[in-house]
């Protein structure tokens, strides 16, 4: 680290700190249902709970963006004026509400996590048949997704059957036929099933969407759907 | 001459330390780690909301954060920047989507055609804000006192050596140091 560097964020640390206002300095804890609420969800999220991302660490531009006058003093327009689903330009993923304590029953087991307690068998309740036809963005392979039931969860199992666009971060989500409203069930990782949100109607939005997703922070659907299928009755 | 306090090396090694871990831990998968970030980061988050949401949205808003959080944890990189910032990153765009949401609610504006809202720009410089607040709390009371001159009384290193009576190598090694912190504590490092 140069003396120079360090002389650079000073200066941009100083722009940053004389905005501060004295409600800046106020810290207030949430409310004590808070965390009971993510103690008793957690075990969704890990197998595979539908959230969002955040943009992750803020890149050096930070301090162009601190240094720059212009955007102190006003926001710039973000231009999200992109139509992402090309098919759609009305599409907008859906606000996500948390929804407080699941209906199941969750075991907190110290060391080893969280585990759900539930001795029912998955019941299926629709297929979709995910491919490539009719997309804009390539992909050569297809997959098999599975609408299940297991307890009181409706969850989404998905099985592709070739490799997946390497280092791409690809999101899954139940898209109304129509296109008027979507879904996101989170990020495609190794997740045995993910986790379908409690009342969504798995025959309203029936198509089951893979779309390949920028690290830009946007919740919203990048377009870029390498895989569609719809869900029919088991 | 300002002595450094045995009680500062500690209170910053500890400080340093507790955090790191947590930050490590929360990369790693621990299953306790969601508990220890939850204890160290909610009031930030929380008090990040509640400038932009009324409380009980602030209060969802902060569950779907760490839930999230818990759900891509293998996404955070601590190489990279402050678990903070990170959940920082993502209570913004939550409060955007809230924001936006209660806006098509009342006024069914076609949200695609629209740019997004100008507040996004409001809540992520409310956001910086914050996270430098609370990157100056995790610094021993010497280099908070220091960085404070520097950043509040635009003093140069030279100007805080003679007002606090601190060395001037010293006055350099504590900023230098502090600004590391901040750096992480905001959400960057530099390779």
């Amino acid at each position: 680290m140069t003396d120079a560097s360090d002389n650079d964020d000073l200066s941009a640390l100083r722009r940053l700190a004389s905005k501060l206002t004295d409600d800046d300095w106020v810290r207030t804890q949430p409310p004590a249902a808070a965390w009971e609420a993510i103690e008793s969800t957690v075990e969704s999220t890990v197998h595979g709970f539908a959230g969002d991302e955040g943009s992750g660490a803020y890149p050096m531009a930070l301090f162009h963006h601190v240094a720059s006058d212009q955007v102190l003093e006003g926001d710039p327009p973000i231009e999200r004026t992109t139509e992402r689903l090309r098919t759609a330009p009305n599409v907008r993923r859906r606000h996500r509400r948390y929804f407080g304590v699941a209906a199941m029953t969750v075991v907190i087991a110290g060391v080893i996590g969280f585990s759900l307690m539930t001795a029912d068998e998955p019941e299926e309740l629709a297929q979709a048949r995910p491919t490539n036809a009719g997309l804009t963005e390539p992909y050569g392979g297809a997959a098999t997704a599975v609408a299940e039931l297991a307890g009181n969860q409706q969850r989404l199992v998905i099985g592709f059957d070739s490799p997946l666009p390497d280092g791409e971060s690809l999101e899954l989500w139940l898209i109304k036929p129509d296109l008027s409203d979507m879904t996101s069930l989170g990020l495609i990782g190794d997740n045995e099933w993910y986790v379908i949100p409690p009342g969504i109607d798995i025959f309203e939005y029936s198509l089951v969407d893979v779309s390949i997703e920028p690290d830009d922070g946007d919740p919203t659907h990048s377009g870029r759907s390498i895989l569609r299928g719809e869900l029919r009755p088991a | 001459m300002t002595v450094l306090a045995t009680s500062d090396v500690q209170r910053d090694d500890a400080n340093e330390t507790r955090v790191s871990s947590v930050e490590s831990a929360f990369a790693a998968g621990d299953p306790r780690a969601l508990e220890r970030a939850y204890a160290e980061f909610s009031a930030l988050i929380y008090s990040l909301c509640l400038r932009s949401v009324d409380a009980t949205s602030a209060s969802d808003i902060v569950q779907e954060v760490f839930i999230a959080a818990w759900r891509h944890h293998r996404r955070y990189e601590p190489a990279k920047g402050g678990l903070a910032p990170w959940l920082a990153g993502i209570a913004r765009n939550k409060i955007i989507d809230h924001l936006r949401a209660a806006d098509r609610e009342a006024r069914r504006i076609d949200r695609v055609r629209q740019n997004r809202p100008q507040t996004s720009g409001d809540i992520e410089d409310l956001s910086l804000r914050l996270l430098l607040v609370d990157a100056i709390g995790t610094l021993p009371p010497r280099a908070a006192s220091i960085i404070s001159l520097a950043f509040f009384e635009q003093l140069t290193h030279v100007e805080i050596a003679a007002r606090t009576g601190v060395p001037l190598g010293t006055v350099k090694s504590d900023i230098r140091r502090s600004l590391e912190r901040i750096r992480h504590g905001l959400g960057y490092s530099h390779d």
